[in-house]
């Protein structure tokens, strides 16, 4: 472990108070402290317990009663969410809606009978923290006289797996960025997708005909890890294990953004379980593991004094992590290769329409049957250039790997079947139909559900003991893992009465889903992307089951408006060029609707002038091409370089002491240029078209702007670090400039 | 062969020059055994390790060694080690991916004596299950002027459009056209025979299209129409094996097309491997 500053004299403290024989409570204390981590190669705070990230596995046995006390020995507050476990609301884990933040420096107990078994986790549900090591596996294990006990299932070797990812950004930071559409994750990652990159790959049309479509570059992820991680550490081996073994994985992935896939080297992949539920145990060669979700897998060590390598790829292939099973010299897995963004950039074109809606397939597309990312993976479609080659060295050989590579079993949503029959009881129940649609913006990164972010609705008031019946379609460019709180759902999957059980569900692009469940657990219920970017961007609502009254919450209204501000923070932007002719800048606040803006442009003279225009407005509609605005300009000038004064509509424009108040709107229009109309209150009227930000490479960006007031401007920004680039622009007021952008 | 090794690393670093340790700092030096053949795998193994600045490998066929040269404040063995096994080359540490060693050319297929012996046979059942359904496709085509034997031919057409070959669709396409022509209407039901009036006549001018086809697109699009032609048919005339009747949602930007397979996976002939498991069963039938 890479982990410091551990003096803690009270570790992992296990005491049983078994008085009863079949009740009996096991108790963990957590301790959780700021602590140093090394993952992505510098010095970085996080936060671990006991010393651990990830912190200490919990494990119970179904009819325990599980206590878990919190010494919260951080300078924040903080909370642990039980990810999968039914119990009472009050101890679900969330501020500001099953509880109140535990205060720093205070210790707090969580309490709830275990009433099932299976693989589980557990994290904060405090900002951010989850992002920074606050995530750990929680095993509830079957009694031996259970008698859903399954032999070679429940009886064999059984490993605890934690998924996550590390990046040495602050996770606040990577908020902002994601927001203010810093595209440096992107450089990073080489996923730009610039003009020049498109043109190389003969996909210059593709990338003309997605901007055409107002699409900013396509990713499976907007984050950049410098490592990802299991069990805390990128490489790691079991030598526990020999050959002839059968292993259990209880998988969890506690990152706050990545989706795995996982591969293993010694052979099949048996899944026998998911999101703690049995499942018929089934045989594939791979899987994607949904932030959040829980997979039991099983696997063979096939050959003697050999480790066989488990891979969690990243689903961008950014980065890896392995875990080798056995003894022995290493066999790897052959590594996923490079995605082809251009071909997902064609697909999304074609599923995109020009309104910003995808084509709804209806119920054609659900259950992960359709990876439409699979255009971009070369493992699928062949490596053309490499398959080519070796193709004339070695043709027959070449031709049975090409068949293996298209014969392999991807698990998918269908594919899962309940043990027992799952079918709910709806004689004496009413069924309830809702409908959702995941609706997201990419561009300015407000996620919703019907174009709602959680600060714009109220709690769904749901009777006690009703069967909720829910289609979600997801009308966004992005996958979304749908999480609910204190329940597991039915996945409706064709497998009739044995559709699993799941409390967390992928819905891709374009995918319609169906789940259901009876809500018989009274209080507020949490249901949200549990991609932690999206959830705080407003991904989020809340299933108020009957009157629940929460002893730890005595004002519920109060709390929840806390829980809508926290998920639609402001966010803050500023830059500035200080270029050799003037500075250059502008700076913003923002939230999922509103914006408030300032632009300006100072000289360094009175002939250059001093320019200030200030715009707030608001977003319209889902896409928010749409922003009317009043706006505040000023300026100063003495006449010199530029010195018409009349507009194109023959206006007499004052420039050199101007003060005014304008009505205005900006619409993006096609090829992502913003059309802006202001009119002033002395009824002068301004038009101009305007694009930032033009990937030319992958560092390069160009931008541009023309107006009715004859005044024009180009430019050209090399970008060198998240916060740093060279700018060269000319500008009709100042001239030509060469300076620092710099941006926060 | 203590000494061998010594002599050799001893060697690798007299000999590759001096600029070794100007770009190596902090320099650790050691030997591992590493599988290769020839001077192929020598050029492989060493692009593979080496990093500017970094490590610098040397491997000598004969001992079938590596000796690596790094800086042991940046990398370590391990690292590089795994690279070398990466690039298809099994070593004192790791073994290459089966699908890299694979792809190797045929003069470096060394042999693989660092793998351990298994005692475990990996999914050797689903291979038998393979050669199995061979067996029966084969037994298919020993019939003719049937409708079953346009069908057959139909499969092998739709074969060809999955693995996006032109060339053999065309050719597909033709026997298929054969095969109609020959087609005896006296083995067909009542209500099939009607069907196949009705139809002969597009199912016909399709085909032919799809033989005048230079493109694999334009054939797609022929094949669409011609599928849903069928359909009725098989429907009326049964196969002796079922027929799943699938659809791709997004062939033709989302409208939609259907084949015709005797397999329930889905494997789809209208964007072959770019999307080869997507579709879904409409129908299967028996």
């Amino acid at each position: 472990m890479l982990l410091k500053k551990v003096n803690i004299t009270l570790l992992l403290l296990l005491c049983l108070l078994g008085t009863v024989q079949a009740q009996r409570t096991v108790t963990y204390h957590l301790y959780l402290q700021d602590t140093v981590v090394t993952y992505g190669g510098i010095q970085k705070r996080a936060i671990a317990a006991n010393g651990q990230i990830p912190l200490p596995t919990l494990t119970f046995t179904e009819g325990d009663t599980a206590e878990i006390i919190v010494h919260n020995q951080l300078k924040e507050s903080s909370s642990l969410h039980w990810h999968g476990v039914w119990l009472p609301n009050k101890e679900d884990g969330v501020p500001f809606l099953t509880q109140m933040p535990i205060p720093p420096g205070s210790t707090y107990t969580y309490r709830f009978p275990v009433i099932q078994n299976g693989t589980y986790w557990y994290h904060s549900h405090s900002g951010l923290q989850e992002q920074v090591g606050m995530y750990g596996s929680m095993v509830f294990n079957k009694r031996k006289d259970d008698s859903t006990f399954r032999k070679g299932i429940d009886d064999i070797p059984t490993v605890s797996v934690m998924l996550s990812e590390w990046t040495n950004t602050k996770p606040e930071v990577v908020q902002r960025m994601l927001h203010t559409g810093n595209d440096w994750p992107g450089i990073k990652k080489n996923t730009v997708q610039s003009y020049v990159e498109a043109i190389k790959e003969g996909h210059f049309k593709t990338k003309v005909t997605n901007e055409w479509k107002r699409m900013e570059a396509m990713d499976v992820s907007d984050v950049y890890y410098e490592s990802f991680l299991i069990n805390g550490q990128q490489s790691s081996q079991l030598a526990q294990f020999k050959a002839g073994d059968r292993v259990r994985l209880r998988i969890a992935n506690g990152g706050a953004s990545s989706y795995f896939w996982l591969t293993y080297a010694g052979g099949k992949i048996t899944v026998v379980a998911n999101d703690g539920n049995d499942v018929q145990p089934v045989e594939v060669d791979r899987l994607i593991i949904g932030v959040s979700e829980t997979y039991d897998i099983i696997v063979t060590i096939p050959a003697e004094n050999t480790s066989y390598e488990l891979s969690a790829t990243a689903e961008d292939r950014s980065g890896a992590a392995s875990l080798f099973i056995g003894e022995g010299i290493r066999q790897l897995n052959t590594p996923l290769p490079r995605l082809r963004y251009f071909e997902g950039m064609k697909m999304m074109n074609d599923m995109m329409k020009m309104n910003g809606d995808m084509h709804d397939m209806g119920m054609q597309m659900s259950l992960q049957k359709m990876d439409m990312n699979a255009v971009m993976y070369p493992e699928v479609t062949g490596e053309q250039h490499n398959m080519k080659s070796s193709f004339e060295q070695n043709g027959h050989q070449e031709h049975d790997n090409h068949g293996n590579s298209t014969d392999r079993v991807t698990l998918n949503y269908a594919m899962l079947k309940a043990t027992e029959k799952t079918t709910l009881d709806t004689t004496n129940a009413p069924m309830r139909e809702l409908r959702f649609e995941l609706t997201g913006n990419m561009n300015r990164y407000v996620w919703s559900m019907d174009n709602r972010v959680m600060s714009e609705t109220d709690k769904i008031p749901v009777k006690k003991g009703e069967i909720l019946r829910i289609t979600l379609y997801n009308n966004s460019m992005m996958r979304h893992p749908m999480h609910l709180h204190g329940f597991d759902f039915r996945l409706i999957n064709g497998q009739g009465d044995y559709a699993p059980m799941k409390n967390v569900m992928d819905i891709m692009p374009m995918e319609t889903n169906i789940i259901e469940f009876e809500a018989n657990r009274e209080g507020d219920w949490f249901f949200h992307c549990h991609i932690l970017y999206h959830m705080m961007a407003g991904m989020n609502r809340v299933f108020e089951v009957g009157n629940y009254k929460n002893p730890l919450l005595p004002d519920k209204e109060k709390a929840y408006k806390v829980l809508q501000k926290e998920s639609n923070m402001t966010h803050f932007m500023i830059q500035n060029d200080f270029a050799t002719n003037g500075n250059d800048g502008e700076a913003m606040l923002q939230n999922a609707r509103w914006s408030l803006g300032t632009e300006w442009r100072l000289g360094y003279n009175d002939m250059h002038g001093y320019e200030v225009e200030t715009h707030l407005g608001r977003y319209i509609g889902k896409m928010q091409w749409f922003i009317p605005f009043i706006g505040f300009d000023w300026r100063y000038r003495k006449m010199g370089k530029d010195n018409h004064e009349k507009n194109m509509f023959g206006q007499v424009n004052k420039k050199d002491n101007r003060t005014a108040v304008s009505l205005g709107f900006m619409y993006t229009l096609p090829l992502l240029i913003n059309f802006q109309a202001e009119v002033y209150h002395d009824g002068i009227t301004r038009l101009s078209l305007m694009r930032d930000d033009i990937p030319i490479s992958r560092r390069l960006r160009g931008g541009f702007m023309v107006n009715t007031d004859q005044e024009y401007m180009v430019d050209l920004r090399y970008i060198l670090h998240k916060n740093l680039g060279i700018r060269t622009h000319y500008d009709s007021d100042m001239g030509f400039g060469v300076g620092l952008a710099i941006n926060y | 062969m203590k000494t061998i090794i010594f002599w050799i690393s001893i060697c690798s670093i007299l000999t590759t020059t001096n600029n070794i340790y100007a770009q190596v700092k902090n320099a650790k030096t050691e030997t591992f055994h590493v599988n290769g053949n020839c001077d192929m795998c020598k050029a492989t193994i060493e692009k593979a390790g080496n990093k500017k600045k970094e490590a610098q490998v040397t491997w000598d066929a004969s001992s079938q060694s590596a000796s690596i040269v790094y800086d042991a404040e940046k990398t370590n063995s391990d690292a590089i080690l795994k690279r070398i096994a990466l690039a298809g080359y099994d070593n004192e540490k790791y073994l290459a991916p089966d699908e890299t060693y694979t792809q190797l050319h045929g003069c470096c297929k060394y042999e693989r004596t660092l793998k351990g012996k298994e005692i475990v046979a990996v999914s050797s059942h689903q291979t038998h299950e393979k050669e199995h359904q061979h067996h029966s496709k084969d037994e298919k085509k020993v019939e003719s002027h049937t409708f079953q034997t346009v069908m057959v031919t139909y499969f092998s057409l739709k074969d060809a459009l999955v693995s996006s070959d032109s060339k053999v669709a065309t050719s597909q396409a033709k026997s298929l056209l054969q095969a109609i022509e020959s087609l005896k209407m006296e083995t067909l039901s009542t209500n099939a025979h009607q069907i196949w009036m009705d139809q002969v006549k597009e199912i016909t001018a399709l085909t032919n299209n799809i033989v005048n086809s230079s493109n694999i697109a334009d054939q797609r699009k022929h094949f669409a129409a011609l599928s849903t032609k069928l359909y009725p048919m098989v429907k009326a005339s049964p196969l002796a094996s079922p027929v799943y009747y699938q659809n791709c949602p997004m062939f033709e930007n989302g409208k939609g097309a259907n084949w015709l397979s005797l397999n329930e996976e889905i494997k789809n002939p209208f964007y072959g491997s770019k999307m080869m498991t997507c579709g879904s069963v409409k129908e299967k039938i028996n």
